[in-house]
Parts: structure tokens; sequence; C-alpha cells
């Protein structure tokens, strides 16, 4: 999404502003010369320059452009669907992986994300199940990352090689 | 809906199983791979440490994973282990941690977690670039007796840490005024190292197997170590309480502990299969091929071991006037 | 002795297997547009951690040097190039594959490339040791200085907008500092949580600004369309001669990508489109419009950002700095296996940096045979759907982050900086910058701190020693011209298009 430069100068200028006085606020413990607040306001005022100019620069060209242009595809459902299925895909993961382990997470993730790629279900959800195990494999049996076994934890001895 | 209340009701009930197969569980355990959390990085002393004492574990049968959680200091990997159910499938390193609540980083104290078994220990040691002024521990004495900010001491690693922890309770026993002392942090002990060998530092403070190399190149040299006697690999190294007549010791250290609450029963027990690992060939034979201490503590004996650890690490700090104010 | 040690590690038949495996595999994900060098690179971790040191290292050479070349393949016969090095010569490469030559424009790809990374090799393997030995008398002070030198490249990857590359480069510094600080352990930007506390991992932003912005990106474009063009002919017959009269085109361009690659923070997409300026510049040959020209200018560019690989790693190994994103993994590896980067490592273990310096020709000379066969197979590899392709690498992108750091925490990140990513690229807010200031953050933060500790506060000491306050002088020199000439005459000094720069469309 293309936002006006004036809003992107904006944000950057507040997000320094936010920097600056969180560095300000760093009391060193000890006597330092430069404390750990130091670097922190070099940058956030750093940011507020930078976010300022941007601003001032985008301001002398604002008549006549828009303050927000939405893409195309973001018009329709099923575009904005393939869009946020991305995030969301990782935030179920990050939920899910733990009580249902790996193997189930990464199957409905995949058969998920499949479906709304307009993949049909027949073929779909073989190959996502299929995929699953194979990674599930891969990294958990031979690599031994510490992926989680959720529902097959009580058996998950014989399944690390 | 349906869907998500049957898992909900599933979750529940494999909790209330998990709360009732608790006494048994010490006699059966293990019975599926255990999470062993490494508070460093893969690859370095802790890892290596680690990885060693979990190849003997698993021959009590099941799988080990080691996991390395190394981020804030290893504040994360702390996190996550005294966080943890205490049924013995959550296992990890215990290392000096006193610094974390003094420095208002972190909560841990002894109460946070259950100590297993301490399986070694590196004392530290003092090193000084070969070509430089300081030529023994005594001239690094008399120099700070003089003026205590007079020479660059790196840490060797985060300040208040294993390293410079006993160093300054040292100088703290010679009636030196630690808390103008100059003590500079290091990304690690090579960094300081290297530096010291470019003549950027006075003083480096780490263990001695780390020096090594540029020892070989006859670019550094160490002036004391601080333990009890003097090591095996190294003989020519005097303790500091030869050089100085104190008896300062420290270092670091690394254990097995699990969260805080574990039952007694269990704990015996995985102390039993740590104790045996302790004992095998191997391990013994790999901690001195790379020069790290072995040194074994029981349940009991660790828990002394890390109060004590607590209480110099809170004087050491405080006269430094580094502590958080309470 | 050290060169009879290299050959025993090289008969190694397991460290052929992971070079073979990762080469394959280098190809692949080179040859599929959107995919690049350094995405390849980050998904090897989880593989390689488990690794020797050797191998673990010899797997990023090979598939970062096969990714780089493989991205010209989608470039010419499909005008995509695989990844963002490709970027600069596309239109020239396309071009001839529209007039039936497509051979002649792969060949003159693949045997530059492979001249480019002989020829860094060569350069690194006989500067790096002496280069290393200088820098044994770098203390704090020097470190500073090369971070600050290190962060004006950020003005080359800026794109069109000086000030929107600053603005990133900012935002990649304040990432750097979340976390403890390390001089003082003061919790900074943390809110409490122990997960701020341990920081944000470089890999799980690396992962999320790169791969998973993309992916946003691409979610919704067309599928990758037609197949490829023409026959492709014989690769070897068609471009073998044309390697010769264009001698002086390679040269120059190995040299440009080695430089270019050497400088931290500068990689190989920035090596290829200045090696491409100065041959359409400066050389006689490369100004025709006509097919030699055309020829030229690929074999140039193309000898540059396969150079700047190797070029890249005379900092990362010699100063433990990143030349460019893929060497910082390499960095973060070579900790993980604990061989150090910095000048110590030549003195600890000469065996591991030249066996290291050794892959570097290993792997290059394969490009030729495994090329020519990527290139024939490349229609079949094409033939693949992005729809079942895309969410599987998102799936890796997960893993990858997972299994660096072994925290869910590392995995949101990665779902946050594909977003963040995604909104600064749909800004034009350039993202190479922010991995700069995440990577030199720390450094300049922790070498400014303790050179103040050891000095009590005196700024003179930036100064007073003298290498140190001579690249000192020069950093401070690069940065008043370089800022000059963009605020002086805009648009004129650097030609990076703002849609070529950084990524591949």
């Amino acid at each position: 999404m293309k936002v006006n430069d004036v809003i992107v100068g904006g944000v950057i200028l507040g997000l320094g502003a936010f920097v600056a006085t969180t560095g300000y606020m760093l009391r060193p413990p000890r006597h330092l010369a430069y404390g750990p607040g130091f670097f922190p306001m070099l940058i956030g005022f750093g940011l507020m320059t930078v976010g300022a100019l941007i601003a001032i620069q985008a301001l002398s060209t604002l008549r006549g452009s828009s303050w927000a242009t939405v893409p195309e595809w973001a018009r329709s459902r099923g575009g904005l669907l393939r869009f946020a299925i991305i995030p969301a895909a990782i935030v179920f993961y990050i939920v899910a992986v733990g009580p249902l382990g790996f193997l189930a997470t990464a199957t409905i993730l995949l058969a998920t994300i499949f479906a709304v790629n307009g993949v049909a279900a027949r073929r779909g959800l073989p190959l996502a199940l299929g995929l699953a195990v194979v990674v599930n494999l891969v990294f958990a049996s031979v690599l031994h990352v510490p992926l989680s076994w959720g529902v097959l934890e009580p058996f998950s001895g014989w399944l690390i090689w | 809906m349906s869907k998500k209340s049957s898992i909900l009701a599933g979750l529940l009930s494999a909790t209330v199983a998990g709360a009732l197969l608790a006494g048994p569980a010490a006699a059966a355990w293990p019975d599926h791979p255990i999470n062993l959390i490494v508070v460093a990085g893969a690859g370095g002393g802790s890892d290596f440490t680690f990885r060693l004492l979990a190849r003997e574990l698993e021959k009590a049968g099941q799988p080990i994973n080691v996991i390395n959680q190394a981020q804030g200091g290893g504040i994360v990997g702390y996190t996550t282990y005294t966080s943890a159910k205490p049924d013995g499938y959550t296992l990890g390193q215990l290392s000096p941690f006193a610094q974390f609540k003094i420095l208002g980083q972190a909560n841990f104290t002894t109460a946070s977690f259950t100590p297993i078994a301490l399986v070694n220990v590196d004392p530290a040691a003092v090193h000084v670039a070969a070509k430089g002024k300081l030529k023994s521990l005594g001239d690094i004495v008399a120099a700070l007796k003089k003026d205590p900010a007079s020479l660059r001491i790196s840490c060797g690693g985060t300040c208040s840490a294993s390293w410079d922890i006993p160093f300054v309770s040292l100088m703290l026993a010679e009636g030196i005024d630690v808390a103008k002392i100059n003590l500079i942090p290091a990304s690690g002990s090579a960094a300081g190292l290297q530096e010291l060998a470019a003549g950027g530092l006075d003083v480096v403070l780490c263990s001695i197997p780390e020096t090594d190399a540029l020892k070989d190149a006859g670019l550094i040299e160490t002036v004391a170590v601080l333990s009890a006697t003097r090591l095996e690999k190294y003989p020519k190294v005097p303790t500091a309480k030869e050089v100085t007549g104190k008896d300062v010791t420290g270092g670091t250290w690394r254990g097995v502990a699990g969260p805080a609450g574990m039952d007694p029963a269990l704990v015996a027990r995985i102390e039993g299969a740590v104790h045996k690992a302790y004992e095998t060939s191997s391990f013994q034979a790999g901690m001195k091929e790379r020069g790290f201490g072995t040194t074994y503590l029981d349940a009991a004996g660790f828990t002394a071991f890390i109060k004590a650890h607590e209480a110099q690490t809170r004087q050491v700090m405080e006269a430094l006037g580094v502590a958080k104010a309470p | 002795m050290v060169i009879g040690s290299i050959f025993s590690q090289l008969a190694d038949p397991y460290l052929w297997t992971v070079v073979v495996i990762s080469a394959v595999y280098g190809l692949i994900v080179g040859a599929i547009p959107g995919l690049t060098a350094l995405m390849a690179t980050a998904l090897l971790v989880p593989f390689i951690i488990f690794m020797p040191p050797l191998p673990a290292v010899a797997s990023i050479i090979t598939a970062s040097a096969m990714a780089i070349f493989a991205g010209d393949i989608p470039g010419a016969l499909l005008r995509m190039p695989g990844t963002p090095a490709s970027a600069a010569y596309t239109d020239d490469a396309h071009g001839l594959t529209l007039k039936g030559k497509s051979a002649v424009a792969l060949g003159a790809g693949l045997f530059s490339s492979v001249c480019g990374g002989l020829i860094s090799a060569i350069i690194l393997t006989s500067s790096a040791p002496w280069l290393a030995r200088a820098a044994l008398s770098f203390s704090s002070v020097e470190y500073f200085w090369l971070g600050v030198l290190g962060l004006s490249c950020a003005t080359f990857v800026a794109g069109p907008s000086l000030l929107k590359g600053l603005a990133s480069l900012l935002f990649g510094l304040f990432l750097a500092t979340v976390g403890l600080d390390p001089v003082s352990g003061m919790p900074r930007f943390t809110f409490g949580s122990s997960d701020l506390m341990g920081g944000l991992g470089l890999i799980p932003i690396l992962i999320g600004l790169f791969a998973v912005s993309e992916l946003m990106r691409n979610a919704n474009a067309p599928a990758a369309g037609e197949a490829a063009n023409a026959a492709t002919g014989s690769v070897i017959r068609s471009s073998a001669g044309l390697m010769w009269t264009h001698k002086i085109g390679i040269l120059r361009g190995s040299l440009i990508g080695t430089l270019v690659g050497a400088l931290p923070g500068a990689g190989s997409d920035i090596a290829a489109w200045i090696s491409y300026a100065t041959a359409r510049k400066f050389s006689r040959v490369g100004r025709k419009t006509d097919e030699d020209g055309a020829v030229e200018r690929i074999m140039s560019a193309s000898a540059a950002n396969n150079a700047s690989l190797g070029g890249a790693y005379i900092p990362a190994t010699v100063f433990g700095i990143p030349g460019d994103a893929i060497t910082a993994i390499v960095i973060s590896v070579m900790f993980i296996k604990g061989i150090n980067p910095g000048p110590t490592l030549f003195l600890n273990r000469p065996e591991v940096i030249y066996g290291i310096f050794a892959i570097f020709f290993v792997a290059n000379l394969l490009i030729i045979p495994l090329g020519i066969a990527c290139i024939h197979s490349f229609r079949s590899i094409m033939r693949l759907p992005t729809t079942v392709i895309s969410p599987v690498i998102l799936l890796f992108c997960m893993l990858g982050a997972f299994s660096v750091e072994n925290t869910l925490f590392a995995v949101g990140l990665v779902a946050v900086f594909g977003f963040v990513g995604w909104l600064m690229e749909a800004n034009q807010i350039p993202l190479a910058p922010a991995i700069l200031g995440l990577i030199l953050g720390p450094l300049l933060e922790q070498t400014f701190m303790t050179t103040m500790l050891k000095s009590q506060g005196d700024l003179v000491t930036f100064f007073d020693r003298p290498i140190g306050g001579t690249i000192g002088v020069v950093t401070l020199a690069v940065w008043t011209i370089t800022i000059g000439l963009k605020v002086f005459r805009p648009g004129d000094a650097i030609e990076i298009p703002a849609a070529e720069q950084g990524r591949a469309e």
C-alpha cells in the first residue's frame, strides 16, 4: 500500500521522537560519560530530521496527489485473502505448533494456502500432508531441530534418529 | 467451534492426567525425549560441555534435544526452562546467574531453580600483553593501589560476569577502591585478547584455554589463575593466592538444573543419571582435551554453591556501584 | 603442512557430497524468479548448523555462487532476473534471446561468472593473510571508523531518494539497539519482555524483510507466464570464443566486483550495477548498441556479481565485518562453529581458512558443468506452479528463523518484518540499508562505548592513533563528498533506478 510521503515522513518523525525520548530516559547506572541512552538518542534525532525532511519535500508536491493508493488486487476479496493468508499463516503456526505438533500444523497451513491459491482440495490435501511429512522427517528426525511433536510426544523417542 | 472446544478439552485432560501421574513419574523417567536448554550459542564451551554430557545421558534410553537459547546473555534460555513444567523433561544449563537480578534485567534467584548437579568449573585468569610494562599480578595490584583508574581492564565478555567478579573480589580483599576501576566490556574473549595484542588494553580477564593461540604466537602472557591450585595443563601459571596471599577464587561454572518445584525423588533419579554420565571416560576425556575443568557437586552441594555465588556477586557488585537501587 | 592439510580436507567425500547438493540447490533457488541468493543462504542455515565447519561454510559459498549465476537464466529467457544481481543486464540478455541468440547471452553470463569468481578467489587468497596481519594491530578505534565507513555504503544502496535510504539505515540501527545494552547491561526498548531482552535476531529480520515481503508482494502477481523462448543451443560453442574478445571487460568487471564486494555492506547487485555503468560509460565496445556491445556489458556485469562474493569474504574473514548480507550469515555460522572470524583466525586455524578459500576455486569451476545442465533443464524447473511453491517457501521461512533462534518469538518476527518490509518497498524505502544498519549498529556502538571507557570520555582518542586517525579522516571525507554530491547534483550521482534496486521484478 502506497501512502503519501507526508504520512511516511510523519511516521518516521514519530518513531524518531519515541526512540529519542526513550533514550533520554535511560539513566546510566555508573558514571559513564556516554550511557546506554546515547546511541538511541542520536538515532532518534536522526530519524526525526530525516522524517521531517521527507514530509517537507512531499508537502511541496502535495497538491493533486492522493493520500493513499490501495493496490488493484486489494479491491477483490480473493486478492485480499491471498495477501492476508501469509501473515495469518505465520500467526496460526505460532499458536498451533505447540499443542498440535508440527506435522498437523504444517499440513493444515499448507492445505489452507493451497486452497486459497486455487489448488483443488483433491490434489492440495495429499500434497500438503506429503510435504509436511517430508519436512518433519528432514528437520526433526534427521537434523534434530526441536520441532514440537504435539500429540505425538509420547512416541517421539522412536521418531528422532 | 466444537472442534476448538474438543481440542481444549483434550489439552485439559492431558494436563490433569499429567498431574495425577506425577508420583510414579520419577521411576519411569525418562519415557520420552528430554529438552536440555543451553544458555549459550551453539559451538561455544557451554554448548560443547552439554552436548558431550547429553550424548552420555541419552544412554538412559531417550533422545535429548540440546536447544541453544543464548539471547540476552542467556536470559531467554533461563526463562524458557524455569517456566516449564517441573516434570524432568525440560532441563537446562545453570551458570552464573545472580547478576541478572542485581542489574535489574531478570528475577532469577536460587528459588527459581531446582539444582541437580554441577559438572564443570573453569577458573578466571589474568592476562597481559607479552611486551607490556605489567609482568605479574603483583605489578597490577601495585598499579591499581596507586591509581585505581590507571589500567584498562577488559572483562573478556560482558562486565559483572564470570571473569571480572572474582578479580574485583580479589582487589576488594587488597583494599583497592574498586568503584574507580576501569572495567571495559568486550564482545567476547577473542575480541578482548586481540585488542590486548593491539595495545588497546592493559589486562584481559578470561579463562586460560581461550588464550592458547595468541600465547603460542608470543603476543600475550597469563600472570595468574584464580583457582585453589595450579591447573594440570598450565603448571607454570601461579595461583592468585601464591602471589597475593589472598584466597580468592572464581570463574565460570556449569551445572544441570530444572524449574523450581521438582519432586525430590525425580531429582534423585536425574542426578543419578547425570553422575553416571559425568563419570564416563568419554566425558572426562572430552573435557580434558578442550582444557575444561571437571568438578562434581550433587544436588545439595550445588544448592549451597549457588547460594554462595549469589552472596559473592551481590557483595562485589555493590562495591562496584553497579547494583540497581532497590 | 597447511597445503597438505588443505588437500586432505578436500579429499573428503562428505565435503563433496555437501558441495554438489548445495550447488544444485543454489542453482534451483537462483533460477526461480523472486528467490534470491541471500534467501538461498538464509534457508541453508538450519541444515549446515549440524555440519562440521568446512562443509558448512563450503555449502554457503557454493550455493551463493551458483544462485548468483543462475539468476541470469530466467533473466535472459523470461526477462525476469532470478536474483537482483542479474537485474542490471536483463534487458541486454533478453534482447539477444529475442534475436534467437539465447545461447550467446547465457554462455556470456556463464563463462564471465566463472572468470569473475576465480579472479576474486585469487585476490582473496593472496591479500587476506597480509591484511589479517595488519588487522592484528587494530583496536576499537579502527573498528569504529571502519564501521562508519561501512555505513557510507548506505548511500550506494539508498536508491533514488537519499532521505529514504537514510531513514531505512537509521531504522536498522534502531532495531539493533533493542535488547540489553552491551556496555551497562541495561534493558532498552524491551517493555519488560524477556523475548525482547534477547534482542531482535538478524536472520529472522532478514528472512522477514526479504523473503516474506517478496511472497506478500507476489501473492497477487500473475503466474509466471510464457514458456522459455527459443532453443538454447550449444552454450560452449557459441560463446567460448567471445571470452578472448571481451577479456578487458571481464577483467575490469572482476576487479570492480571484488572491490565493491569487499566494502562492508555493498553486495553483488551493487557490484553488477557499478560494473554495468562503467562498461556503458567508459568502454568503447560497451557503448555500442549492437550485439557486441550487449555481450561486453553482460560479461562485465556478470563477472562483477560473482567476483563480489569473493571480495566480501576479505573483510568477513579478516575483520569479522560482513561485506554483504550473505557474508553476514556466514560470519554467524562461523561463530556457531567456533571458528571466530577475525585476524586471530589466521593464527589459530590456518587450515580452516585456506580450506574455505580453496572452496572458492572448486565452486566456481563447478559452475561450468552444473550451470550448463541447469540451463538445459530450466524449462522443467519453470513448470512448477508458483501456487504450490510459495506456501512451501513460507514454511521454510518459518523453519529457517526457528532453527536459528530456537524460539517461536523469532517466527513472529518473520511475520512482523515481512509486513514491515512489504510496506517499506511499497513506499520506495529501500530494504538493504536497514540490514546494513542492523549489522553495523552493534559494532559501532560497542566500539564507540569501549573507546570512550578506555579514554575516560576523551573524544580526541578517535584521531590520535596513526591508522585509526587516517581511516577516520578518510571516512569523514567520503561521507562529506557522497552527501554533497547527492544534495547538489540530485539524479546524477548514482544511476540505480528505483524499480530494479534491491529486488527483481
